[in-house]
């Protein structure tokens, strides 16, 4: 029997419906950002997924719902749970470690108890040192109920910077936060004109967004079966870090005043956000080099007179602003280290640890009845 | 390929499909085209270039074996052997046209494919003048062929040939160590099948343009199906009309291939067992979901690539032949292998297993049935084995499945005369039909793992993580 399709007939319905489909989800914008398995078929993430070196656990998902909805973070609360939000960048995200060594795991693994609570901790650091960045999540974390959150900042995180993929793709929540809170950066202009318009809001100009979520969904089924979200791991390899004896931070010498550039707003803002949640800030270890150009720079990020200068600066808008402050830069030894910066071996997350413990509790564990 | 890569070409095949006269030499010209398009770069940059030319060589070579002398006419060959040479230097070009897009732009010298576009036409045109070849350059071509199909399948001759090569250039060694010649596996078995069915009389004569549209015909060139020369030329000389139903038939079948091989397969290729997973999973229950994401993602990819080359042939009035059927539906192994790369096994069983078997039956000392359905399914087994690659692992494969055809063999001629009652009953036919497809596939699953790791000693490990051994 001859089929009664006509093809032409056949690609005209597909064409408008393509059509329609495009308009329809470039008008409703559904929230597809929400819609994720882990931890209700695959356990939840114990970090943001970021691509770090590539490989197969790899997938390049900025949009912060996202994120989030992919992280152990998004269970329920449980009643007995004292919740502990850490944000950060790298360092704290843990770069060049496994999954089960970042900080908020073997935290975890101590199963420290506040009050009649215990204490979980939540890695929500992601590699880029940027305080807008961290402004964005610690503002998504909030609404996750932390009982504390902890705000890991260096000079790097709080310095003005470039706008990044991270930034764009949260553009309306990064505006937001700026207007609200007056911070001035150098991209918020650019967050501006990159609006995106009606095309890029259909379903085919969200396509690589689409596939990178779909990407994340099913390497849900990696991360339940291998509990690993990286490739990129530290390699057993001797300390050598040379430091160089560059005396310049970003083009700048040390007769210049590098506070001004320095986005304590940001922090404010991010003590503002959090409300009734106490925030505490954490001026986070660095690398300082044994070598014999000690006295000129810190390690292979900071000269020395830099550092010195925003760890007064940051110090001195603690005590005024009356922030939970918390100067740990010296407390892990060079050998420790990973690399010429702040990335730490696991080992060293425990000892930073041991340092927070004592304050966490004091704000939030022992002044409660 | 891409996807926009291979809109193109459906173009393209839309284009050459309308055309009423000419459409064997506009296909051979585009088809020449896209061999040299669609290769990817090598190591050694000027293999980009010489590779597909060594293809379209190799092939005029063949044809000049294969052909009779009524074919063979000068006059009647010139038009074909014009725009195969035509597109060689034009690609050769690209150094000077500079589209990078297109093709590599450091093709070697003209001055260097000059004299071999001269060389080779002058030799088309003597070799023409023969009537007849000694039987026995049939067989140095089949294992002249044979000898390149493995050069370029074990790194470590590969590197030696290269090495060589250097040193006879005065040049410091290459160290080439992996050549991706785009379709060559292919192309080997398609100019095998013709030289062998010309030896034993049985193939039809084509003109250089019918015979190299066969060879390298763009919808099939990279990943088969395998079709024979007698059918394709068939099509090719009376294309199939396409109706209405036809459209329908063939938009199905390309889209379908689209969404199996860029949706389906890929997407399960980021889950899919590999050696970085296996060396973390953490249980045997995550290890069968990994392991059947590849068998799965191995049959969208490959079924996917075989749609879309078959409604890329309809376009083009070519009915190519069918290579997969619902294979991990097939209740046991020797169905599973007759509806999967079914022109492979077909080519198998035409050129190895039949020959194989029949020269045992005929031979002056009986050998016992059971002992040549052993050897005939583990060698056949064994060389698709190889023909994936000159590797421990494929050879491994081979035996696997050799092994469970022997296996699946005797238990079927076994099972006939001592099936219970049940067996017979139509639940008990669905139970038995079931359980068989849930083996079969299953096997098949663990056969792969041959493919997704690298080393023996990993797929080892696997098993014994995918049956509790650890």
């Amino acid at each position: 029997m001859k089929s009664q399709v006509s093809p032409l007939r056949v690609l005209v319905k597909a064409l408008c419906l393509f059509v329609i489909i495009n308009v329809v989800y470039a008008l409703v914008d559904p929230q597809a950002s929400a819609i994720s398995g882990y931890n209700l078929i695959f356990p939840g993430r114990t970090r943001l997924p970021f691509v770090s070196g590539g490989g197969p656990f790899s997938v390049a998902v900025d949009d912060v719902d996202t994120m989030f909805a992919s992280h152990l973070i998004s269970a329920p609360k449980t009643q007995d749970e004292f919740r502990v939000a850490l944000i950060g960048d790298s360092s704290i995200w843990g770069e060049k470690l496994r999954a089960y060594e970042v900080i908020s795991e073997q935290w975890n693994r101590l199963n420290i108890r506040c009050g009649d609570k215990t204490i979980r901790v939540y890695d929500l650091g992601y590699p880029h040192p940027s305080v807008i960045k961290d402004l964005v999540i610690l503002e998504k974390a909030v609404e996750y109920k932390p009982d504390i959150i902890i705000w890991f900042v260096t000079l790097n995180t709080l310095n003005l910077r470039q706008g990044n993929p991270f930034l764009e793709a949260n553009r309306e929540r990064t505006l937001n936060i700026l207007n609200t809170y007056g911070i001035p950066t150098m991209y918020d202009g650019q967050l501006n004109e990159d609006k995106p318009n009606f095309y890029e809001k259909t379903l085919i100009g969200q396509r690589s967004k689409l596939a990178r979520q779909m990407k994340l969904q099913l390497l849900g089924v990696v991360w339940a079966a291998t509990g690993t979200d990286d490739g990129a791991l530290a390699e057993n390899e001797p300390l050598d870090f040379d430091v160089g004896t560059n005396p310049r931070y970003r083009g700048m010498d040390s007769s210049e005043d590098i506070t001004s550039l320095l986005l304590f707003s940001a922090l404010a803002a991010g003590v503002d956000i959090a409300h009734q949640t106490p925030v505490l800030i954490v001026n986070e270890p660095i690398f300082i080099t044994k070598e014999e150009y000690a006295t000129v720079r810190y390690n292979g990020m900071y000269p020395r007179w830099a550092y010195d200068q925003f760890r007064a600066a940051i110090t001195e808008q603690a005590q005024i602003r009356g922030w939970n402050y918390l100067d740990l830069w010296n407390a892990i030894p060079s050998e420790y280290f990973l690399d010429a910066g702040v990335h730490r071996s696991a080992a060293s997350q425990r000892l930073l640890i041991q340092q927070i413990n004592p304050t966490l509790r004091s704000i939030s564990c022992d002044a409660k009845p | 390929m891409s996807i926009s890569q291979l809109f193109i070409i459906a173009a393209v095949a839309f284009l050459v499909g309308q055309l009423k006269k000419g459409r064997s030499l506009a296909l051979l010209g585009i088809s020449a085209f896209i061999i040299y398009w669609l290769q990817p770069p090598q190591e050694q940059i000027t293999l980009t270039f010489w590779l597909p030319t060594a293809t379209l060589v190799v092939t005029i070579l063949a044809w000049l074996l294969t052909s009779t002398p009524e074919v063979r006419g000068w006059k009647q060959n010139f038009p074909a052997i014009a725009v195969l040479l035509a597109v060689i230097v034009l690609m050769d070009l690209n150094r000077y046209f500079q589209l990078e897009s297109i093709f590599t732009t450091n093709t070697p010298r003209l001055q260097w494919v000059a004299p071999l576009v001269f060389i080779l036409l002058v030799f088309v045109f003597l070799i023409g003048r023969f009537r007849e070849f000694p039987p026995v350059l049939f067989l140095i071509a089949t294992i002249g062929l044979i000898f390149l199909f493995v050069l370029i399948k074990v790194p470590s001759a590969l590197n030696m040939l290269f090495e060589a090569a250097s040193a006879f250039r005065g040049k410091e060694a290459s160290g080439l160590t992996s050549l991706s010649w785009l379709g060559f596996s292919y192309v080997a078995f398609r100019l095998l099948h013709t030289i062998l069915d010309r030896k034993a009389g049985r193939l039809p004569p084509v003109s250089l343009a019918e015979y190299v549209d066969y060879v390298i015909f763009f919808p099939s060139f990279a990943a088969g199906p395998i079709d024979r020369l007698e059918r394709f030329t068939r099509d090719l000389n009376n294309p199939v009309p396409l109706d209405r139903e036809g459209w329908v038939d063939l938009g199905g079948r390309f889209f379908l291939g689209l969404f199996k091989k860029f949706v389906i397969a890929d997407a399960l290729a980021w889950i899919a067992l590999n050696d970085v997973f296996a060396q973390q999973v953490n249980s045997a229950a995550w290890m069968w979901v990994l392991l059947y994401s590849y068998s799965l993602r191995i049959y969208f990819d490959f079924s996917g690539y075989t749609d879309i080359a078959i409604g890329l042939g309809r376009l083009l009035g070519v009915r190519l032949p069918e290579n997969f059927a619902s294979p991990y539906l097939k209740p046991n192994l020797t169905q599973f292998w007759n509806s999967w790369h079914m022109t492979l096994t077909q080519w198998f069983r035409s050129y190895f297993f039949n020959p194989l078997t029949r020269a045992m039956r005929s031979s002056k000392q009986p050998v016992p049935p059971y002992l040549m359905i052993l050897v005939a399914q583990l060698g056949t087994m064994v060389l698709i084995g190889l023909w994936h690659g000159v590797t421990v692992g494929f050879v491994l494969w081979g035996l696997w499945h050799g092994a469970g055809l022997f296996i699946q063999n005797r238990w079927s001629d076994y099972a006939k005369g001592h099936m219970p009652r049940w067996a017979n009953t139509p639940n008990g036919q669905r139970v038995l039909r079931y359980s068989g497809a849930f083996l079969t596939f299953n096997f098949v699953s663990l056969g792969w793992l041959f493919f997704a790791l690298s080393t023996p000693v990993k797929v080892w490990g696997v098993m014994a993580i995918l049956f509790g051994v650890t």
